[in-house]
């Protein structure tokens, strides 16, 4: 309801997403809408996301990217003039 | 003429057995009960998906479950139950000693049936996996051995590699063949003459409201989770990172006081020591304690406060420590910089970072991965966050060795009656044990028009804010992070009785001002509508029962700056909540004085 504009929450990779509708029935806050004409998930409540990361983990076609808030990302220590070097575990 | 049940509600179910809430405890409680008799009626309502909600999704390890006798070499000794080593005792006296003796007799009773759902709790040898063993100012992996192997106190361990157990459980659930209904909350409670008879509850997608008519009634809604905000972060960025799971706001708290049920230890905040920018249950704040924290001198804590030192199972008993300061007033967390560094970590730490960000809530293996991995020089913070009720013991009171309430055939158990940690996995069986004799030949109780007029008036409030059509509307969310912040400004740890004072006023305000012009033009934000209403409820009796117990316990889980020691007067003493025609009523008295 509020317009505050929200960066973070689910993004939905269309090219990849098929419309299982995994996320939709599955996300614990309900965030997920359904576009019923394409037959595919929205993200209708952003705001309410609070970055389980869940989906990205249940979705079958790995169409999922959970965007992290920026506070918490510089929190952590986590520079987000870093992130193209994504780096395993033990940053080897 | 009074309304008829089918107009005022959209569905009639009728259950033997309904379990409100299907995290673990409800759940587990609902296959359990099939087990026990396949004929039985067993609806399950989740708010959220049941395999996906609650506190266990993700989660790495069951708390509190003792080592099996075989593990042990015997069973546990009434003795030693009764002593309630984890329970009772290690929250001052807030708990009762009687059900956690309950407990304790039979915490290995859920392990069977967890092991034939698939939960993976052991070694290809067969040997339990032992993680940790609560062990005083003791780092959680360095347990210590008798010389058979075995740890050596004390009895109960945690188990570890389950961080599917969700999942597992609720395959089970609809496998049992209990009927599952999702995106259903609890909107009441229906009794008759005192006894539980039926719940009402809304979908959350459809506005569908439902009469569901039961012979006993499980709550198990976990804890109210949305008292406190996320304190570093802006408005909207800040709603939901809560250390328990976010779904849960306490409605089941409600549903249990407007039926006449007790509540009790409404004081008590949940306070969790994170790293910032992670929380969201033990995983997100838990797994970075295990690398050393220091202060801007560069002192280790760990080294400096020997006796306080942060256990991973320790985590959400903090009572020793906040933030290991053994000052309340002048807590190091407080007035200096707690630091703690990924690239120094030592082996042991290493594995058991693996471990934890791999099994626990995802969102921790994604922060430590897009951090870079343990080479990442950049520091987090440590910081202590407030989330909700329900610390150690809170909630709805339980008033007999069955875990009811003092509503008849209403159970409680798991966050929503805060069975001290995860003791619900114990409780979920007892109580699916107890209520699949007590159901037994049983009829549904009639409804009267007592009945009719209860669930009239619980549909007008819960439909009240639905396209309400006023001059100033009132957004749901936008009110929830209005009241947690006055539960953040005027109450949090350090509790002023003027500060308190005037939060309960800033509350009244909003009780008499804003809520009746709360707006919802779709289910969701009916959902939210009815969310914000319980929340400030509960942040009312936060604050009256804070202000009522002029005494510190079990800090900084309560502590009154002006009376910051224990007082014996308090001893086993509870401040009990029940609502009488509409109104709150606070009471002193003496905890379980019926067992």
């Amino acid at each position: 309801m509020y317009s505050v504009k929200v960066n973070y929450g689910p993004r939905i990779d269309e090219r990849l997403c098929n419309g299982c509708g995994e996320c939709y029935d599955m996300c614990p806050m309900d965030i997920f809408g359904w576009d019923k004409e394409k037959q595919m998930p929205t993200v209708a409540h952003p705001g309410e996301c609070s970055i389980c990361c869940f989906c990205e983990v249940a979705c079958p076609q790995v169409a999922i990217d959970v965007r992290l808030p920026l506070h918490q990302m510089l929190d952590f220590g986590i520079l987000p003039n870093k992130l193209s070097d994504h780096s395993d575990f033990l940053g080897e | 003429m009074a309304k008829k049940i089918e107009e005022l509600t959209d569905r009639i179910i009728e259950t033997d057995f309904l379990i409100v809430g299907g995290g673990i405890v409800g759940s587990l409680a609902a296959v359990r009960a099939k087990k026990n008799n396949p004929n039985l009626d067993v609806t399950v309502i989740d708010k959220a998906k049941m395999e996906w909600s609650g506190d266990g999704v993700g989660l790495d390890n069951f708390n509190q479950i003792p080592l099996h006798k075989e593990d042990i070499g015997r069973e546990v000794t009434d003795e030693e139950a009764k002593k309630a080593i984890f329970g009772a005792k290690r929250v001052q006296g807030l708990a009762s000693i009687e059900l956690d003796a309950v407990t304790m007799k039979n915490a290995y009773i859920s392990q069977p049936l967890l092991e034939e759902l698939g939960v993976r709790i052991r070694e290809d040898d067969g040997t339990l996996y032992v993680i940790q063993a609560y062990r005083k100012g003791v780092n959680w992996d360095t347990i210590e051995y008798d010389d058979q192997g075995k740890p050596t106190e004390p009895l109960f361990g945690s188990f570890s590699r389950a961080s599917d157990l969700k999942l597992k459980l609720g395959t089970g659930v609809r496998k049992y063949g209990a009927r599952v209904l999702d995106r259903t909350m609890i909107t009441s409670v229906v009794t008759r003459d005192g006894v539980a008879i039926g719940a009402t509850a809304i979908n959350t997608r459809t506005n569908e409201f439902l009469f569901i008519k039961a012979k006993a009634i499980l709550l198990s809604t976990g804890f109210a989770s949305r008292v406190y905000p996320y304190k570093w972060s802006p408005y909207p960025n800040n709603l939901f990172y809560t250390i328990t799971s976010p779904v849960n706001h306490g409605g089941g708290h409600i549903a249990a006081l407007n039926a006449g049920a007790k509540l009790y230890n409404m004081e008590l905040g949940n306070i969790y020591n994170v790293t910032k920018g992670i929380n969201h249950s033990s995983g997100g704040g838990g797994c970075n304690w295990y690398f050393k924290m220091y202060n801007s001198k560069g002192e280790s804590l760990e080294e400096k406060y020997p006796d306080r030192v942060v256990t991973k199972a320790g985590g959400m008993i903090p009572g020793l420590n906040f933030l290991f300061s053994p000052d309340m007033i002048n807590a190091e967390v407080l007035h200096d910089v707690i630091l703690s560094y990924k690239n120094v970590a030592e082996p042991h730490t290493i594995a058991a970072v693996y471990f934890t960000a791999a099994t626990e809530p995802t969102k921790a293996l994604k922060f430590h991965k897009l951090a870079g991995g343990l080479t990442n020089e950049l520091p987090s913070e440590c910081d202590y966050q407030h989330t909700g009720i329900g610390q150690a013991n809170a909630g709805v009171l339980r008033e007999n060795i069955h875990s009811e309430t003092s509503v008849k055939n209403l159970f409680a158990a798991g966050g929503v009656a805060s069975s001290t940690g995860s003791s619900g996995f114990t409780w979920s069986c007892l109580i699916a044990d107890h209520v699949t004799e007590l159901v037994k030949g049983k009829e549904h109780a009639k409804i009267d028009g007592e009945q009719l007029k209860q669930i009239e008036e619980t549909r007008q409030w819960v439909f009240q804010p639905m396209g309400n059509n006023v001059k100033y509307f009132v957004d749901p969310l936008e009110l929830e992070d209005y009241i947690k912040h006055i539960n953040l400004n005027y109450v949090g740890v350090h509790k002023y009785t003027s500060k308190m004072k005037r939060g309960l006023e800033l509350l009244k305000r909003v009780q008499e001002g804003a809520v009746s012009q709360l707006t919802a033009n779709s289910p969701h934000e009916l959902m939210r509508a009815i969310e914000v209403r319980h929340i400030l409820e509960i942040s009312q009796m936060h604050i009256q029962a804070s202000l009522i117990r002029d005494e510190s316990r079990l800090i900084p889980v309560h502590f009154r700056v002006e009376h910051p020691e224990m007082d014996p007067k308090w001893d086993n003493m509870i401040v009990a909540i029940t609502k009488v025609n509409g109104e709150t009523k606070y009471e002193i008295e003496k905890l379980n004085k019926g067992i």
